[in-house]
């Protein structure tokens, strides 16, 4: 006789099993192709695919097992689908408990098993291959582990929300990425009708698991020196375990509530689209908004020119969101009742959702709460930071001067104009960072125009002396005991070629430091070498010459900070650096179609960049 | 026993079950007979626990069906169009009662076997219908119920294998006292089976009676009255036809109190005709709107 208090099944436990082994089959296939598959690959030396790679194939396989665990679902709760089959299942002398628990286990050991197994075969393989390294090998299994175990119990409470196998997987996925995707939606929404919003990326990818993980598991390696021919493990480490291990517990924490309802489960919302009650308006409305704000997305910003007025805007977006709502309405009112004929009993429950649209988006053009018009005070600034190049300023004269723009650029706000029409336009963002802590960031695309006072005061912000000494701190911060060399990687436009061209060397030691401080810092202080140029377009850039120069420091342990990169336009003023890089180097320099410098490439020069075997000869200098 | 008192379920704004009230005696077989929409296979996935209803009671044995794994245990269910495991074969299904159902009789389940001359390795889903029915059976009877529920179950089954279906069915009954509840629009074959009778109409239990009783309690008399002579009073008349002279009467009563209400308009001609359960069926329903309708097309 069976325990009255069992939650396991062996029978129904032993059913499922025999009967979806093809569908863990294939789960096995994918997963070995991931792991030992690509490791196989003799494309580097065992020590890098053991390490680096194995933990790469780790963020991998948790997104495969996106698909591993709906895929487990469909398949262990296949039988909620079918009004036969909830019938058998519902008659056999088993607790509902039991059914679900039973079922939720037969689906996870045979993921958790698949992973195993991949895990002791590549055991095997690296030590055959004599460079076995668990470690990495163990972070892999808990890293998929810990994700299958939140994708297949997200994928089981989302099963509990519908009667039809077919809609499951839509409602997994929409579940998974909502936060995402609305979060987008109304950015854009911000986006078309305030003037000077800045999309500043998204702040709820931790409620859009898939999103959200993308950017936080990843692969780190301090290993600058690393021989990718080696049996030796690179120095790497895996991030974001936490955050899986976090979202399992989660994923658990679903899984009791999937436990809940199903308990509570009507067997006869079998084949419904929604199978609670209660979910069904919440269903309906969802849909209605949900495909108004992705039409808005989708739509509204490819209809809408770019010399729309805001009344032009607000019709296009309002006729786009409402449309694409009353087909979301009826779309599930049809799914729900399945039936077509519902327009003339539901037609009055759309009326609430045009309603609110028009409401919404008259708010949001009108800007009620004073956006667009919100410039701070210069006593509540603490600094500013600009786009270009990250320029940061604290001085009170230069956020001054970006104050004046500000007030500038919205007052003379452009109305029926295209800005992206004319000779240049610039996408300029700012952000205030105030002395209560808190921040402001505006956007707004410059025109280029000399007379326009917007485009004076900003540049002017930009190209102070506190400006280009942010920008080109590296250089003002060069000691002996610091710094002992850098690489000139010099860009210009040959005319007579008619292509940029672009070439390289190294500077060390006295060399380094003469052109350092006898050209570039004078030449940075006093001339508009190192300017930024807002408005860059074809003819400007053959004008131009651009220089970087890329310092490398002494004692670097981390990639990151074995070099400074910084690169400036150079123009005809900054003679002595121009005078410098004819005296001493073989660059051919041209800054204007008259040919002013003139200077032949020596022959055999390399014109890649890539300055990191210059860095392995530079530490043999020193 | 199975007992079911002021049942209540609804589907949206359907009201399916209205109030209805069961009661099959331990040991009957009970028929259970309703025209389309009635109710009746909702009634019997209450009886099995499939669903829950809204309000009202649902026992066997006593003890509530629902999420009680021990009375479940002893109750063997047929649906009209029974469910198997995609690829399984009778082998599997065998297997998978045999683990659910503690009572599970193999010895019975290989003696069946020689019934139903089905072989255990085939892939069920490739049998024809009435040879899935036949396996539903064997795995039902195997199962050793004190409860059989069956919805519709000898649709798809051969003269022969009804035949022998029933008698190994009955025999149960007479063996064991196991209570039998079929739902089926084959009145004939009910009649043949059932000793209880329930009809039930628009989610509601209008007559349920021992089949004797119920028989007993209809009469039909075909009688020829004198001119000028018409039917007496006083009688509840549920149907009544004529072919010149002669009437054909449906009437409730018992036959003495009939004839005896009859006679006093001297009729020249009456005789009293066995009613079959497919009239009572039919003259029951009619007095409450489910009449056959006379349609010329």
């Amino acid at each position: 006789m069976k325990s009255k208090t069992s939650v396991f099944d062996k029978g129904i436990f032993k059913n499922l099993l025999k009967r979806f082994w093809p569908v863990f089959l294939v789960y096995f296939i994918i997963l070995f192709a991931s792991l030992p598959g690509e490791l196989a690959r003799p494309y580097n030396g065992l020590g890098y695919r053991f390490s680096y790679q194995v933990l790469w194939q780790a963020t991998t396989g948790t997104k495969i097992a996106i698909f591993a665990g709906a895929g487990a679902a469909m398949c262990m709760f296949s039988f909620m689908y079918t009004q036969k089959g909830t019938g058998m299942m519902a008659s056999l002398p088993v607790r509902r408990e039991t059914v679900f628990v039973t079922s939720y286990i037969a689906g996870l050991v045979p993921i958790v098993a698949v992973n195993v197994i991949v895990f002791l075969f590549m055991l095997v393989y690296e030590a055959a291959q004599g460079a076995a390294y668990p470690g990495f090998l163990f972070t892999w299994l808990a890293a998929v582990t810990l994700a299958d175990i939140f994708y297949y119990s997200f994928a089981v409470f989302a099963a509990q929300l519908t009667g039809s196998l077919i809609v499951l997987p839509a409602v997994y996925a929409i579940l998974l990425m909502t936060c995402t995707v609305v979060e987008e939606c109304f950015i854009k929404l911000f986006d078309i009708f305030l003037y000077g919003y800045a999309p500043a990326g998204r702040k709820l990818d931790f409620l859009s698991p898939p999103a959200y993980f993308q950017q936080k598991l990843t692969v780190e390696s301090n290993d600058f020196f690393y021989d990718y021919s080696s049996v030796k493990p690179m120095v790497c480490s895996f991030k974001g375990m936490g955050v899986l291990a976090i979202y399992a517990l989660v994923g658990l924490v679903f899984a009791y509530f999937a436990l809940r309802l199903y308990k509570k489960r009507r067997m006869e919302t079998a084949t419904d689209i929604v199978s609670i009650e209660i979910l069904k308006p919440i269903f309906k409305y969802c849909l209605a908004f949900g495909c108004a704000l992705a039409a808005s997305d989708y739509f509204g910003g490819s209809f809408i020119p770019e010399n729309a007025t805001n009344i032009e805007k607000l019709a296009i977006i309002l006729f786009v969101m409402i449309v694409s709502a009353f087909i979301g309405y009826f779309a599930a009112e049809m799914l729900i009742k399945k039936s077509t004929r519902v327009f003339k009993t539901s037609w009055k429950g759309f009326v609430p959702v045009a309603c609110v649209l028009v409401l919404f988006c008259t708010l949001l053009n009108a800007d009620i709460t004073g956006f667009e018009e919100n410039i701070p005070e210069a006593g509540e600034i603490e600094s500013v930071e600009f786009n270009y190049g990250d320029t940061l300023i604290k001085d009170p004269a230069n956020i001054e001067k970006t104050l004046e723009g500000h007030r500038a650029i919205v007052r003379n706000r452009p109305v029926n104009t295209d800005p992206y029409g004319g000779p240049g336009y610039y996408v300029f963002r700012m952000t205030y960072t105030l002395k209560n802590g808190k921040s402001m960031t505006r956007e707004y695309t410059l025109v280029e125009d000399e007379t326009a006072a917007a485009n004076k005061a900003f540049d002017s912000a930009i190209n102070s002396r506190e400006g280009k000494h942010f920008r080109f701190e590296p250089l003002f911060g060069i000691t002996g005991d610091t710094s002992y060399g850098c690489n000139i990687n010099v860009n210009w436009y040959d005319v007579e070629k008619d292509r940029y061209e672009s070439d390289y060397t190294y500077l060390g030691g006295d060399q380094f430091r003469e052109f350092v401080y006898s050209c570039l810092i004078p030449d940075l202080e006093n001339t508009s070498l190192g300017d930024a140029i807002l408005f860059y377009n074809e003819e400007t850039g053959r004008k131009l010459t651009t220089i970087g120069v890329d310092i490398y420091e002494k004692n670097a342990v981390v990639m990151d900070a074995a070099s400074k990169y910084m690169y400036m336009q150079v123009s005809t003023d900054a003679r002595h650096t121009l005078d410098w890089i004819r005296n001493n180097t073989d660059f051919i320099i041209i800054t204007t179609a008259e040919n002013e410098a003139n200077i032949p490439v020596q022959e055999g020069w390399a014109t890649d960049g890539n300055a990191v075997p210059v860095y392995a000869e530079a530490t043999l200098i020193d | 026993m199975i007992e079911v008192k002021e049942l209540v379920k609804t589907f949206g704004d359907f009201r399916a079950l209205d109030g209805l009230d069961i009661k099959v005696p331990s040991g009957a077989v009970y028929g259970l007979v309703g025209p389309n929409g009635a109710g009746k296979s909702t009634v019997i996935r209450h009886i099995t626990g499939i669903l829950k209803q809204d309000s009202g009671e649902v026992k066997v044995n006593g003890e509530d069906v629902y999420e009680n794994t021990e009375v479940k245990a002893k109750i063997a269910y047929i649906p009209d169009d029974v469910f198997y495991y995609t690829q399984a074969s009778v082998n599997d299904m065998m297997k998978f009662y045999r683990d659910m159902y503690p009572k599970f009789d193999m010895e019975r389940f290989k003696s069946l076997g020689k019934v139903f001359g089905i072989k255990t390795s085939s892939a069920i889903r490739k049998l024809s219908r009435g040879m899935q029915k036949q396996v539903a059976f064997w795995l039902a009877l195997s199962m050793r119920p004190e409860t059989v529920v069956l919805d519709e179950p000898v649709d798809g089954l051969d003269p022969v294998m009804r035949r022998q279906v029933w008698n190994v069915l009955l025999s149960d009954v007479a063996e064991n006292g196991t209570t039998v509840l079929i739902s089926s629009h084959n009145l004939r074959e009910l009649e043949d089976v059932c000793d209880h009778v329930g009809i039930m109409n628009k989610g509601r239990m209008m007559i349920e009676r021992n089949l004797a009783d119920l028989q007993e309690s209809l009469v039909k008399v075909q009688l020829a009255l004198p001119e000028g002579k018409s039917v007496p009073e006083g009688l509840d008349i549920l149907h009544m036809s004529e072919l010149g002279h002669l009437k054909t009467i449906i009437v409730r009563g018992s036959t003495d109190d009939v004839t005896g209400k009859l006679a006093a308009a001297s009729p020249m001609f009456i005789d009293v005709l066995p009613l079959t359960l497919e009239e009572i069926f039919v003259y029951e329903l009619g007095g409450a709107g489910y009449e056959v309708k006379d349609i010329s097309i």
